[in-house]
């Protein structure tokens, strides 16, 4: 939701294909959308060797503090799905309804925690 | 603890300094050295390339000093599947191994210590070893609790006041206040920044701040 009202405030339309690494770098996804999404892949799950080139790549398109900050929200979306996930928080009221077509496109109905309960 | 990393924050640098700090002093339930101890679980668990299974105790495979096994299979469970934990698990673990005040200061320190974990992987820093935990009993310091439909944990009283992700640890002040002090705002942005949507520090705009946090959750499988 948050991803999708950012880019309507910068008078944008959001492609969430972005999220799941389809947008590439045109329309109204983020610039480096692609280089983004590729270095918080390599942070979460990626050899130590592919973090490396992810790193590099983002860094050389922008600048060290860029990755540096990247590197920061990664961290603190790994703290809050623990967070959310440790502790059972629950979608706030409206937010299944307002978040469908995200859900959809990213599988999220089929996510872990929901098959898991 | 980023010295010599190029483009590190200050502010960054030390708040993941306060949650090294933080790890190893006493907390409302648990005392310093239990604390960390179970910042070495985590730590093990978030860098383990390939953890064990999550219904494989961890405890069958290790032994941690001051920790009873079935609160070293939860620290593993928690750190390194979050996403595959349950009610009823939660239920089974808060009537046999702790209370759920206890449980809740557990989820801060996995969460805290994830993100310290995490920025360290991520900018190609080494971890430092965690400083000597601080002996003293636990405070027992807890706000008036209260249950709500929107988490399985009691949150402080009233409930329902803000987003379930907000109120998840607020029965765990010390930890509740190093999140969303200290680390959300170094990490992500503070609270009241959330709302301009137009905010950033400089570097990513909001929607790059936003495609990284959705892909993350994503990735974790995690609704969030």
């Amino acid at each position: 939701m948050m991803l999708r009202a950012s880019v309507k405030h910068a008078g944008g339309t959001a492609d969430l294909r972005a999220i799941i690494g389809e947008a590439g770098e045109v329309g109204d996804a983020p610039p480096h959308s692609g280089l983004l999404v590729a270095f918080a892949d390599a942070c979460v799950h990626g050899t130590p060797e592919a973090l490396v080139v992810a790193r590099q790549r983002l860094t050389d398109a922008t600048s060290a503090a860029f990755a540096v900050d990247a590197a920061g929200v990664v961290a603190n979306f790994e703290m809050m799905t623990r967070v959310a996930d440790t502790t059972g928080a629950a979608y706030v009221d409206g937010a299944q309804a307002a978040t469908a077509d995200a859900r959809a496109l990213t599988g999220a109905d089929a996510f872990e925690t929901v098959r898991w309960g | 603890m980023y010295r010599g990393i190029a483009g590190m924050r200050d502010d960054l640098s030390d708040a993941h300094d306060a949650v090294w700090r933080h790890v190893c002093e006493p907390g409302s339930w648990w005392t310093g050295p239990e604390r960390r101890a179970a910042a070495t679980v985590v730590v093990d668990a978030f860098t383990d390339p390939d953890p064990s299974l999550p219904w494989v105790p961890a405890s069958s495979m290790i032994t941690v000093d001051g920790l009873a096994p079935a609160v070293v299979d939860a620290l593993h469970r928690m750190t390194a599947h979050a996403s595959t934990l349950t009610r009823s698990w939660y239920d089974a673990l808060t009537e046999s191994a702790m209370t759920e005040p206890a449980y809740v200061e557990l989820c801060g320190i996995v969460a805290s210590v994830s993100a310290v974990a995490s920025l360290a992987r991520s900018v190609g820093a080494t971890l430092p070893a965690l400083p000597r935990a601080i002996d003293g009993p636990p405070t027992s310091q807890v706000p008036e609790l209260d249950r709500s439909s929107r988490n399985w944990v009691p949150v402080a009283a009233p409930a329902a006041t803000r987003a379930p992700v907000v109120e998840a640890l607020s029965a765990a002040p010390g930890e509740l206040a190093l999140l969303w002090d200290h680390l959300a705002p170094a990490q992500y942005m503070a609270d009241h920044q959330m709302v301009d949507l137009a905010w950033t520090r400089g570097t990513l705009s909001r929607p790059q701040m936003e495609l990284v946090a959705a892909r993350v959750a994503v990735l974790r499988q995690c609704f969030f």
